[in-house]
């Protein structure tokens, strides 16, 4: 019995079967996804405009057009902005909801059915629903009521229009978040909880000693998905305020498809805004190395 | 101590109390824009500029069928229902083969590859393919619904193939084993017997990817948005809002339109959604 199995192992296996199922799926991905990504970091450091049948190397020049370019950063200070006011809203909210979910006996299946409503929609869809409420019915809700800011809509505003693709953002990307933090909270051992009540724990020490280390990695994933929703966020703003007014809400997205397509009469300029989009590779692939750190190290904690 | 007890068990009923009031004004403020939908969808024009926040009075449908027939929004509806169902079975049969074929020999260096360069496309942001896609599949003449089928499925590529690696690695292997030893080929091997024992995996991916690809704008609109006969519903919408702007009626019978299906779907399979998008997220 041994012996055949040994004799198995040591016979290589045919790959050829394996790589027949393999081969054709990944030569498609190669070619619809790798080979994009490599022309892309290719093309930014040429001076082809997208249209024109010639184009030539130019070295660094667009990177050093691009970190000259006041557009950058003002994109770059909208969109770590929006990031910030997104994790320090949705996380302590989703945190919120997912504890109250957790706690509550009757209705538990209705609420958490209500609240993950929203992340069934589009956020296209989202983002039109509530422009209409912001340029609409709230202002003429303020004309009845009769009180003075409510009657000028938020995304009117350089001050007031990330809020109002905040308040889009929170409606709608708590859901997610919630869902996983309440699994997360479903995932810790009831005994525990027993055990520390009859130790005379009151709720706030079980929650920092008992639901708080357990939640770690959870909250860990989360934290990374909003911040990367946050800086890479389009859709609402573009269905909202198209980057405006002037450009208080241009997020890095939107940045890179205007450049690179134009944009109300501007040039279009391919490599250029693909320069763009290699510096938005940069930003994710350190947060992304963050990440993997941070898990890496959990798992050895764990242990 | 009994009086103690008396007072821990009001304390209990006011902070469930208080739980639920607070689960109900969220709640609210979750519906209020479903409220505003579904009551201006049914208001005529001089309704809707008369008052916004009442129920409309009568039963009006003039919106939505001037939205369905006269704008043809079904049209659109088809449009996203027939690339967001080829995109999704593509991803259920072509991944899982993938993953399969990777996972078997991950000792073998040519399959660790296959998956690490799949995988690691799970950090890759849309924004740096986004750009050199399009002038790829315009020069292959796949600015198309075909163009856009192939692209959702090859950027659900990472994260289905890192969802059924994992959990092909618990699927036990002696079946596997047994079957080959009588002459099964790893094709055959595959589709009648790892195909089942992958289904929960499988119905997981369904709903997210088919979720997914159903809402997407960004991607086919960078697709498809020359020609107007191709557009999927969140495109149409979009437009819709631009051509409609001072009709919000119009605008709200539309939103109510695509946000019927979802609904009835979500209604009935919600509890098997949440689940598959918790365990999908918590995976990768």
């Amino acid at each position: 019995m041994v012996k055949s199995w040994i004799l198995q192992k040591k016979k290589r296996k045919d790959i050829r079967p394996y790589l027949l199922l393999t081969l054709p799926a990944f030569s498609l991905f190669l070619f619809f996804f790798i080979i994009p990504m490599l022309s892309g970091l290719f093309f930014s450091l040429t001076n082809w405009n997208g249209i024109s049948q010639t184009w030539s190397f130019n070295g660094l020049a667009n990177f050093r057009r691009m970190f000259n370019d006041p557009a950058l950063y003002d994109s770059l200070q909208f969109s770590f902005v929006y990031a910030v006011l997104v994790v320090s809203t949705i996380l302590p909210l989703s945190i919120i909801l997912a504890i109250l979910l957790n706690k509550i006996i009757r209705l538990k299946a209705l609420f958490r059915a209500i609240y993950f409503f929203p992340a069934m929609l589009s956020m296209i869809v989202s983002a039109l629903i509530w422009k209409n409420i912001f340029y609409h019915f709230i202002p003429d809700m303020g004309r009845i009521v009769g009180i003075e800011f409510l009657q000028k809509s938020l995304f009117s505003s350089k001050d007031t229009a990330i809020l109002g693709i905040l308040i889009i953002e929170i409606w709608q990307g708590t859901a997610i978040p919630m869902v996983i933090i309440l699994a997360g909270l479903q995932s810790i051992p009831q005994e525990l909880y027993e055990v520390a009540t009859l130790d005379g724990a009151n709720p706030g020490q079980q929650f920092r000693y008992i639901t708080l280390p357990f939640l770690v990695p959870v909250l860990q994933m989360v934290l990374m998905l909003l911040i990367k929703s946050g800086i890479l966020v389009y859709e609402y703003v573009f269905a909202t305020t198209e980057g405006g007014p002037g450009r208080a809400t241009l997020s890095i997205t939107l940045l890179i498809l205007h450049k690179a397509l134009g944009y109300r009469g501007a040039k279009v300029d391919f490599s250029y805004g693909i320069t763009f989009s290699v510096l938005v590779f940069a930003i994710i692939a350190v947060l992304s190395v963050i990440q993997l750190r941070l898990t890496s190290k959990r798992e050895v904690g764990q242990l | 101590m009994k009086k103690e007890c008396g007072w821990n068990n009001l304390h209990a009923v006011i902070s469930m109390v208080l739980i639920y009031a607070f689960l109900i004004v969220g709640a609210v403020l979750i519906l209020f824009p479903m409220y505003m939908t579904i009551g201006n969808a049914f208001k005529t024009k001089r309704e809707i500029l008369h008052s916004i926040f009442s129920p409309p009075t009568s039963f009006y449908l003039e919106n939505l069928r001037v939205a369905i027939f006269e704008q043809q929004a079904m049209r659109y509806l088809f449009n996203s229902f027939y690339t967001t169902a080829s995109s999704t079975i593509l991803v259920i049969t072509v991944i899982p083969m993938l993953a399969y074929g990777i996972i078997r020999n991950i000792e073998r260096l040519i399959f660790k590859i296959m998956f690490f360069t799949i995988v690691s496309g799970i950090f890759i942001p849309f924004q740096i393919i986004m750009l050199p896609m399009i002038k790829q599949l315009n020069y292959l003449k796949l600015l198309s619904p075909l163009g856009l089928i192939i692209m959702a499925t090859i950027f659900g590529y990472p994260v289905n193939v890192f969802l059924y690696t994992g959990y092909l690695k618990t699927v036990p292997i002696e079946i596997e084993e047994a079957a080959i030893i009588d002459g099964c080929g790893v094709a055959k091997l595959f589709w009648s017997i790892v195909y089942a024992l992958i289904k929960p995996m499988t119905a997981t991916i369904i709903i997210l990817h088919g979720l997914g690809t159903w809402n997407d704008f960004l991607l086919p609109n960078l697709l498809l948005n020359r020609d107007a006969r191709m557009w999927t519903l969140p495109i149409f919408q979009y437009s819709f809002q631009s051509k409609f702007t001072t009709q919000y009626n119009m605008v709200y019978a539309l939103f109510l339109f695509t946000i019927i299906p979802i609904t009835v779907l979500y209604i009935f399979t919600q509890k098997y959604i949440i689940g598959g998008i918790v365990k999908g997220a918590l995976k990768g």
